[in-house]
């Protein structure tokens, strides 16, 4: 609880941006600790080689930094679905369950309920109500924790867990076997895991085509969610209320807002959030069907964004293309050097570990502040509560 | 400049033979307030030494340098250090840099907070002994004990406090628990906490504002008692009586500068509320007798009983019981009892926080409703304002800033017509997008009309003063215009000048015909303001009338034992 204290206590823009830098710092040094063990530690690996390929490789091409914004969308919505849920001053760590549940139920929806029905065969509705199906599935999986918070007080956080291990078992159920469900691809007669190709209709364009075969609409439609989810946190009346729950839920309810409702639509909206993740892989990333394992670990990769972006939607953008710059360049050194995959993931485990430690960013500003004589240092929560 | 500061350096050098503690040309500041500007204060050896100021006047502030909790920005603390490390007076001040709070603490100087920082389902005695236990077993290894055994040794840790106890005659039961203790015992075992941990120097912050006028006696026989075995102690106040009463000696603060040192004996009251405030007061709050109207709010048999689902009729506990009254217009109505004795569920359930077992509760504005029935939205959006209790933690959303804080209050207001200055909102995005112009327009009326200190409308309510934040607390919630008010301490930790404007506004609110619900543990102020008071005691209304029918005597008996007793025991 203290780390989100100490997020939630830096509420201006600036310190976020200072705390966004700084944790890149950390990472650019954690990345040259990285070097000096792998150099010193005689493992045969050429720095140069890694960094040519990792950094100057995916800069100097123009697929590759395309490349980086296909990697960006799903952590900006997972990013997003924590941030709304930490405004209501509540712990989604079920984006991963969230996820998976939206992305199987699009792919369900337009891949074996509604593709023949005529009135779906048209582009415009079919991707709408694909998204809309996603978010809606996303967005219950996200309620039922919410709604246990508020009727009983279960932690959200035990709850979001077991909801992701649910989620799994039901989406492998799924998309299992065709002997028991009717949603496995059908194309051939031994294939599991993945659902059929979705229809037609339903995919969305590549946005460069001639340059990525990755990158598509969704990523726009994602950048409209992250300036909608800005506006809705911090200038509508709704978004009021959610902040003014995630603060002071005792003042909130003596002012007569009805937390326990905010409690469960905040956490319908996350888990919302987190389906798109879900649905934007499965409309828009060829094969376009729902394939198992296209998670990895998206959804919990979504609280470390949403937590070196201080839950600030717009600063979940900036978070989520670092870290989608992080996974092109370690798909680069897949692709063109030998370096073994275990040190990739190390790599990015580590740069991670410091990305995600905002209480070092946290200690370095206020260690500046205290430097500067302290002139600047507004009394802090615990001087605050001593007495008045 | 340094010629000046050097002169009156051996000044102050000459005259103290005595001083334990000095505070030099201190000064310190936060973004926009200068907190203390030059502050110089010399605490001597075995004295009662109040600081006096209002809220906002650098108390706090002051206190919480002398704890390593701030760091200052000019100006040196010189310290005997003698004293405080032996008893032993060289009476030679030398200056210190405290870090962190436990410096001060290893130095010797103890804090009793407002808030107690106790264990409760801890005894007194381990409480007391909390970081510095008696272990069984101990191994004197040179300087150091071992603890062989690192149970904590009972016996010895009772033994040992009732021995503290009995040496600064402050009688206490070591084995109970501290959550069964009445606040005034678990005061005494805060202090006791800090004599346990050799404090030379006692910080009390507003010790009396949690107690009852029987224990406050107590207390200041405690302080007297420590003063004589040699303790200074620092009483912070901004209770003038109790002040004029204890200290030895009263410094007065002002707006972050030392205004005045002076002498119980040589200053009446008046003249000292003056100094503090550094303006006349009005001598009596000026008042018409109204006759009251209507009645506004019947409350009828209600009552609230905990653990009701209980089949086991012992733990059911009647938290109100058989509560009944009724507010007129032009009527205010003071409820007074000792703390924790059913006001502030009496309040929870007035505006819907919590739903009585039985009884009604009748609004009476336009047409009579049950308030049972609705909610708290529903109830504050009917012209009924509410001053909660702790404005911390009920009344303000202190991350969020003064703009949003004030809209608080209007937040349901699209969906009521009642209230003229807010208008109903027309399409869907008025309904969606919060009202920044309007939210704007409330936020620099109350700015405005009850001129609270901040650098603008939209910073962080965290960064004004306790007394700024209750004038927004207050502004929103009367810019309502309400028929009904419920203020429960509406100047708790608010300076003289606020407290002025806020009985006054009260007041006027009762001239214009609402009725005012008003529940406070300053009894001064149920007095100056009330027409007629209830009096509360374990969740029941043991008395009830007109002030003018009522005497003191008969009020304090009914609310410290809830009837009155005989006077054969005076």
């Amino acid at each position: 609880m203290s780390i989100r204290k100490d997020i939630i206590k830096k509420t201006s823009m600036l310190d976020a941006i200072y705390m966004v830098l700084l944790s890149i710092i950390f990472s650019v040094i954690s990345i040259l600790i990285f070097i000096l063990i792998i150099t010193l530690g005689g493992f045969g690996i050429d720095i140069f080689e890694l960094f040519e390929s990792a950094v100057i490789n995916v800069l100097n091409n123009p697929k590759s930094i395309l490349s980086i914004f296909y990697w960006a969308t799903p952590l900006m919505l997972t990013g997003l679905a924590v941030a709304v849920a930490f405004q209501a001053g509540l712990f989604n760590i079920g984006g991963q369950g969230q996820m998976l549940i939206g992305g199987v139920a699009a792919a369900i929806w337009a891949a074996a309920l509604v593709p023949d029905i005529s009135l779906f065969q048209n582009r415009i509705i079919m991707i709408s109500t694909t998204i809309i199906i996603g978010f809606l599935a996303g967005g219950l999986w996200g309620f039922i924790p919410g709604y246990l918070k508020a009727k009983t007080g279960a932690h959200e956080v035990i709850v979001t867990i077991m909801m992701n291990l649910i989620a799994i078992s039901f989406v492998t159920y799924l998309v299992g076997s065709q002997s028991y469900s009717p949603f496995v691809d059908s194309t051939s007669v031994d294939a599991y895991g993945q659902t059929d190709t979705i229809s037609e209709y339903a995919r969305v364009n590549l946005l460069i085509p001639n340059v990525s075969n990755t990158l598509n609409w969704t990523t726009i439609f994602t950048f409209i969610i992250v300036i909608l989810i800005q506006i809705i946190l911090f200038y509508t009346r709704y978004g009021f209320k959610i902040r003014a729950v995630g603060f002071n839920p005792t003042a909130s309810k003596t002012a007569g807002i009805n937390s326990d409702r905010i409690i469960m639509s905040s956490m319908f909206l996350s888990g919302g959030l987190a389906g798109l993740a879900g649905v934007f892989y499965v409309i828009g990333t060829a094969p376009y069907r729902y394939v198992s394992g296209f998670e990895g670990t998206l959804g919990f990769d979504g609280i470390a964004v949403a937590l070196i972006a201080q839950n600030s939607p717009i600063a979940i953008a900036f978070a989520a293309i670092f870290f989608g710059f992080l996974t092109e360049g370690k798909n680069s050194l897949d692709r063109t050097t030998d370096i073994p995959p275990d040190i990739l993931f190390a790599l990015q485990a580590f740069v991670i570990i410091f990305i995600a430690a905002p209480a070092i960013s946290k200690w370095v500003i206020d260690r500046l502040k205290t430097l500067k004589k302290g002139n600047e240092d507004a009394p802090t929560l615990e001087e605050e509560n001593v007495n008045e | 400049m340094l010629v000046s500061i050097a002169s009156e350096n051996e000044q102050i050098d000459s005259q103290h033979d005595d001083v334990i503690l000095q505070i030099k040309n201190i000064s310190k500041s936060f973004p926009g307030v200068l907190a203390l500007n030059d502050v110089s204060i010399d605490i001597k050896k075995g004295e009662i030494l109040a600081i006096l100021g209002e809220n906002g006047a650098g108390k706090s502030t002051l206190m919480k340098i002398l704890s390593g909790l701030y760091q200052y920005d000019k100006g040196k603390i010189l310290i005997d250090k003698h004293w405080f490390q032996n008893d032993v007076s060289n009476n030679n001040l030398s200056e210190i840099q405290f870090n962190e709070p436990l410096d001060a603490i290893k130095l010797g100087i103890g804090q009793v907070y407002q808030h107690f920082q106790l264990v409760g389902p801890f005894s007194v005695g381990e409480n007391i002994t909390l970081g510095k236990e008696f272990t069984k077993n101990k191994v004197k290894l040179g300087p150091i004990n071992i603890p062989l055994n690192p149970l904590i040794d009972e016996k010895e840790t009772n033994l040992q406090i009732e021995e503290l106890s009995k040496k600064f005659g402050l009688p206490i039961d070591p084995s109970i628990l501290v959550e069964d203790l009445p606040i005034g015992l678990k005061q005494r075992t805060e202090i006791l906490k800090q004599l346990y941990r050799e404090a030379e120097l006692l910080i009390l912050d507003e010790p009396t504002a949690v107690l009852t006028p029987t224990e406050v006696d107590e207390l200041f026989k405690t302080m007297r008692s420590l003063k004589e075995s040699g303790k200074s102690i620092i009483f912070i106040s901004h209770k003038l009586k109790e002040s004029l009463e204890i200290a030895d000696r009263i410094i007065v603060l002002r707006k972050g500068e030392v205004v005045g040192e002076t002498f119980p004996g040589s200053i009446s009251e008046k003249e000292l509320a003056e100094m503090l405030v550094g303006r006349r007061l009005l001598s009596t709050l000026e008042r018409e007798n109204i006759p009251i109207g209507k009645p506004i709010l019947s409350v009828s048999n209600l009552n609230l009983l905990l653990n009701e689902e209980e089949d086991n009729e012992d733990l059911h506990k009647n938290i109100l019981k058989d509560v009944n009254f009724k507010i007129h217009q032009n009527q205010i109505v003071g409820v007074i009892g000792v703390q924790g004795n059913g006001q502030s569920e009496l309040l929870d359930c007035l505006v819907g926080m919590k739903k009585p077992t039985s009884g009604e509760i009748k609004l009476s504005i336009e047409e009579e409703v049950n308030l049972i029935n609705f909610s708290t939205l529903d109830i504050l959006t009917s012209s009924v304002a509410y001053i909660p209790e702790d404005r911390n933690i009920q009344g303000l959303i202190l991350d969020l800033n003064l703009s949003e804080n004030s809209w608080l209050a209007f937040h349901g207001f699209n969906k009521l017509t009642k209230i003229s200055s807010i208008q109903q909102d027309q399409n869907i995005f008025q309904k969606l997008l919060l009202p920044l112009k309007k939210m704007k327009k409330i936020a620099m009326n109350i700015v405005n009309n009850y001129e609270v200190k901040t650098p603008s409308i939209y910073s962080s309510m965290r960064n004004l003063s306790g007394g700024n934040q209750q004038k927004v607390l207050i502004g929103r919630e009367f810019a309502k215009n309400p028929d009904l008010i419920i203020a429960a301490e509406p100047t708790r930790g608010v300076d003289i000048g606020v407290m002025e404007k806020v009985h006054l506004e009260l007041i006027q609110q009762r001239d214009n015909g609402s009725g005012v619900l008003l529940v406070s543990s300053d009894l001064d102020e149920i007095f100056k303001l009330s027409d007629y008071i209830l009096i509360m005691y374990e969740g029941q209304i043991v008395g009830q009338g007109n002030l003018s029918d009522m005497d003191l005597d008969q009020i304090s008996q009914l609310m410290t034992f809830g009837k009155q007793i005989m006077e054969d025991n005076k």
